[in-house]
C-alpha cells in the first residue's frame, strides 16, 4: 500500500510541537543583541529527542520519519543546533549501550552541543594528530559536556576538555561559536552508519523548515507591502520569486519524505536518496533565503527583519558534515539507483 | 506514510516487464505525418491486444482500471524499457478526449468513441489555442452558431498537435453569441473530415511538423456532438486538464530519471569525467532533482488531493528539469551537437523540450497559479 499522507499520530506530533515551539521558542527571541542559551527542557519533556528510541530504552519507538517531521518544525523556529546534537547523542549512547550516558542525556544532566570538523582529514576514527590546532567549531557549547562532531567521514561523540575552547565572533549572532581542539574521534560512526545518515536527514529536515519559513515570510510580506498602489505580490516579478520558493519547498519536502521512508524501511538505495535530499536541502534553502531578503527590499537588508536570520542559519547548516563540493561529488558517484519503487 | 507493494503488485511488475521487454519496438518513432501515426497506432494496437491499453481507464470503458500503484509500476517499467514516448498521436485521445467523454459524454458518444480510442482506430487532436488566445484561453473567438440541429463553426485554431493525421478533434468554441470569457463556450467533437476544414501543418524549431493551424469555414457539426451541456464547455475542458495533471504525465516524469542516468553513466565512463568540470556538477544536481521529481510524482498521486494544488508545481518542475537535462546532453556532445539528429536523438529532444515550458500553460502562467492559489498572493491588474 502506498499512502504519503501523514498518519493521525504524525499529525498530532506536528500539531503539539508547533504549539510548544510557538509558546517557548518564537523566532522573536533571536532579535535581541544577546541571545540566551537555548533551553531545550520543554522539548525534552515532550519527548522530542527520544521519539525514535526503542520503547525498551525509554523512547517512543517511532522512526526517522517522525524525527524528520519534528526537526522540520524545529528548523522553522531556528532552534539551537544542540537539538540535532541531543537527538543523535541519545541514539548513539543507546547504540553503544552506555546507559549512564543515555540516562544523563535524556534527563538533561549531560549537555551536548553540535560540532563541525574544519579539516576533513586525517581525523579518522582513533587517529591522533594535530592536537594543538583548533580544529572544530562548536555551536552553543557551554564550556563543558559533550560534542557531537560531524565530518564527511562520519560522526563522533566527544567529551569536550573543559576550558580549551575559545569564543570567536559568529556571522550568525544567535549562535555562540567557539573553536576547540580535538585529537581523536571517540565513539565514531562512519558515514554509512544509520546515525550518520540520521544526521544528514535531521540537517535536511531543519533546512526544509527554514526554507518554508523564509517562503512564508516573503509571501506574507508581498501581500501587505504596497507600492505603485498595489500589493507587491501582484507583480509577476515578485510573485514568480515567491512561486520559486514554493517549488523549492515542495520538491525538497517530497524528496525528504521519500528518503526518510526509504531509510526507515531499509531500502537498498536509501543512502542515495538521503544524499539527494541533503544536496537539495542545502541548495534550495540558501536560494530561498536569499530570495526572501530580496522580496523584503530595504527592510530585508536590515537586522530588524527576520529574513537574514534564516539565511545565516542556512549558511551554517550548509557546511555541517560536508561542503557543497562533497555533496555534489557523492551524488555524482552514487551507485545508480534503480528508478523503481520496490527495487 | 507507507510505501510498500504487495506480492501481487510485484507479480504485476514482473509480467509488465516481461511483456515490455519482448514487445517494445526496436526502431524509434518517426516525428511527423502519416509515418508517425502508423507507428503510434501499431504500438497501441499491440498493447491493446495484450491488455495494456488504457491502464488508467475504468474497466467499464474497456480499460484495465488499475490502481495508482499499478499505474506507477507500469510507467516505471515503460520508462525502464525505453518504450516510445507517450507524447505521440494517441496521447490526446487516451489522456484528454477519452477521459472527458467518459466523464461528461452521452452513452452514444461513449459507445462510439471510447473503444476506437483504446484500440488506436481513431486518433484525436486538441482544438483549444487560437492565434489571439494562448495563455489567455478564455478569450477564444472561434464561434459555433446553432442552426437547426447543427452548429455552424467559423474561425481558427493553432498549435494543434497531429491535426493533419487526426480523425477527431476536441474543439472548444464560443456557442453563445455575445458571451464573454469562460461563459458561453462548448466542448464539441469535431470530425476532421468535415467539409470546410483546412489544416496547414506548421514546421517547429526541431524540424518536425506535428502541429498545425486549423481553419473552419462554415463547418457543420451535429449538436449531438456537444459533450456536456451546451455553453458549459469551460467546465468540461477543466475536467480534461485535471485528468492530465493526475496521471498522464507520469510516464514522462519517470522517464527523466532514466535519461539523466544515461548521461551520468556516459559521463563517468569518460576518463576526464569528474567533479572538476562544471558538467559533473550539473549532472549531480540533475540526478538529485530527477530523484526528487520521482518523489514528487508519487506524492502527487498518493496524497489526499484536497491537501494541496501541487499539480502546477510538479508540471513546472518537470518541464524545467527536462530542459536542464537535455542542456547537459548538449554540453556533453560538444561540437557534435551541430549534427541535427544523433542516433540517440538528444539534439532533437533538446529542441523539442522547449515546448515543455510553453504547451498546456506556460511556466509564467504556472508560476502565477502557484503564487495565487498556493501562496494566496493577489492577482495582478487585468487578470
Amino acid at each position: 500500500m502506498i499512502d504519503l499522507n501523514k498518519t493521525v499520530e504524525q499529525n498530532q506530533i506536528v500539531d503539539s510541537v508547533r504549539l510548544l515551539l510557538a509558546a517557548n521558542h518564537p523566532v522573536a527571541r533571536l532579535r535581541q543583541e544577546h541571545v540566551d542559551q537555548e533551553d531545550l527542557g520543554p522539548l525534552r519533556e515532550f519527548g522530542a529527542f527520544t521519539m525514535s528510541l526503542p520503547e525498551g530504552a525509554g523512547g517512543a519507538g517511532l522512526s526517522v520519519v517522525e524525527d524528520c517531521l519534528l526537526h522540520r518544525e524545529l528548523g522553522r523556529h531556528l532552534l539551537s543546533p544542540s537539538a540535532i546534537a541531543l537527538t543523535l547523542a541519545i541514539r548513539l549512547a543507546n547504540e553503544i549501550g552506555d546507559t549512564e550516558l543515555l540516562d544523563g542525556l535524556v534527563a538533561g544532566r549531560r549537555k551536548v552541543c553540535l560540532g563541525n570538523l574544519l579539516v576533513a582529514r586525517p581525523y579518522l576514527a582513533g587517529e591522533d594528530g594535530h592536537r594543538d590546532s583548533a580544529n572544530v567549531h562548536l555551536y552553543d557549547a557551554d564550556g563543558k559536556g559533550l560534542g557531537l562532531i560531524l565530518c564527511i567521514d562520519g560522526i563522533a561523540l566527544v567529551d569536550l576538555p573543559a576550558g580549551t575552547d575559545a569564543e570567536v565572533a559568529a556571522a550568525d549572532h544567535t549562535i555562540r561559536l567557539t573553536r576547540s581542539s580535538i585529537g581523536t574521534l571517540p565513539r565514531f560512526r562512519n558515514a554509512a552508519s544509520p546515525i550518520a545518515r540520521l544526521a544528514k536527514l535531521l540537517i535536511s529536515a531543519q533546512l526544509l523548515g527554514i526554507c518554508e519559513a523564509a517562503r512564508d515570510l516573503a509571501s506574507e510580506y508581498a501581500k501587505v507591502r504596497t507600492q505603485f498602489g498595489q500589493p507587491i505580490g501582484s507583480f509577476q516579478a515578485i510573485k514568480h520569486r515567491c512561486a520559486n520558493m514554493a517549488i523549492n519547498a515542495e520538491v525538497l519536502s517530497a524528496q525528504l519524505d521519500f528518503a526518510a521512508i526509504a531509510e526507515r524501511d531499509g531500502w537498498e538505495d536509501a543512502g542515495a536518496q538521503i544524499d539527494a535530499a541533503w544536496l537539495l536541502a542545502c541548495r534550495y534553502t540558501i536560494d530561498t533565503c536569499r530570495s526572501a531578503i530580496q522580496v523584503h527590499g530595504g527592510i530585508g537588508f536590515s537586522a530588524e527583519c527576520d529574513a537574514h536570520l534564516h539565511l545565516l542559519r542556512a549558511q551554517l547548516f550548509e557546511n555541517l558534515g560536508g561542503t557543497a563540493a562533497d555533496r555534489l561529488q557523492r551524488v555524482l558517484e552514487e551507485k545508480f539507483w534503480p528508478a523503481t519503487m520496490d527495487a | 506514510m507507507q510505501f510498500s507493494l504487495s506480492d501481487d503488485d510485484l507479480a504485476f511488475r514482473k509480467s509488465a516487464r516481461e511483456w515490455l521487454t519482448a514487445n517494445v519496438p526496436s526502431h524509434s518513432a518517426p516525428h511527423s505525418g502519416k509515418p508517425s501515426r502508423e507507428y503510434a497506432v501499431a504500438w497501441l494496437r499491440k498493447r491493446h491486444e495484450a491488455g495494456w491499453s488504457g491502464i488508467s481507464w475504468p474497466a467499464e470503458f474497456g480499460g484495465r482500471g488499475l490502481s495508482f500503484e499499478r499505474q506507477v509500476i507500469w510507467h516505471e517499467e515503460y520508462a525502464r524499457a525505453k518504450a516510445p514516448s507517450p507524447q505521440d498521436p494517441t496521447f490526446v485521445g487516451l489522456n484528454h478526449a477519452g477521459p472527458t467523454v467518459m466523464e461528461c459524454g452521452t452513452s452514444e458518444q461513449k459507445e462510439f468513441h471510447l473503444p476506437r480510442i483504446l484500440s488506436g482506430q481513431s486518433i484525436w487532436c486538441q482544438g483549444f489555442s487560437e492565434p489571439g488566445s494562448g495563455s489567455d484561453l478564455a478569450s477564444l473567438r472561434t464561434v459555433g452558431l446553432v442552426d437547426g440541429d447543427h452548429l455552424v463553426v467559423n474561425g481558427q485554431k493553432i498549435w494543434t498537435s497531429y491535426a493533419d493525421i487526426a480523425d477527431y478533434q476536441e474543439l472548444l468554441i464560443r456557442t453563445e453569441p455575445g458571451s464573454q470569457r469562460h461563459k458561453g463556450l462548448s466542448w464539441v467533437i469535431c470530425d476532421m473530415r468535415l467539409p470546410g476544414i483546412t489544416v496547414r501543418p506548421i514546421r517547429n524549431m526541431a524540424g518536425a511538423t506535428h502541429f498545425a493551424e486549423v481553419f473552419y469555414d462554415n463547418v457543420r457539426i451535429p449538436l449531438a456532438n456537444v459533450v456536456g451541456p451546451l455553453h458549459d464547455g469551460w467546465r468540461v475542458a477543466m475536467t480534461t486538464l485535471t485528468f492530465e495533471r493526475r496521471t498522464a504525465a507520469m510516464a514522462l516524469q519517470l522517464t527523466m530519471a532514466e535519461k539523466i542516468e544515461d548521461l551520468a553513466r556516459h559521463y563517468l565512463s569518460i576518463p576526464a569525467g569528474s567533479m572538476a568540470s562544471a558538467i559533473g556538477r550539473d549532472i549531480a544536481m540533475a540526478r538529485a532533482e530527477a530523484a526528487a521529481l520521482r518523489a514528487l510524482t508519487y506524492r502527487t498521486l498518493f496524497r489526499d488531493p484536497s491537501t494541496a494544488f501541487d499539480g502546477s508545481i510538479v508540471r513546472l518542475f518537470f518541464a524545467e528539469l527536462s530542459q536542464r537535462i537535455y542542456g547537459i546532453a548538449m554540453d556533453l556532445l560538444g561540437p557534435r551537437n551541430a549534427e541535427a539528429i544523433q542516433k540517440d536523438e538528444w539534439v532533437y529532444g533538446y529542441l523539442e523540450a522547449f515546448s515543455e515550458t510553453i504547451a498546456g500553460g506556460t511556466s509564467e502562467i504556472q508560476r502565477n497559479i502557484i503564487g495565487e492559489r498556493i501562496l494566496g498572493l493577489p492577482r495582478g491588474a487585468g487578470r
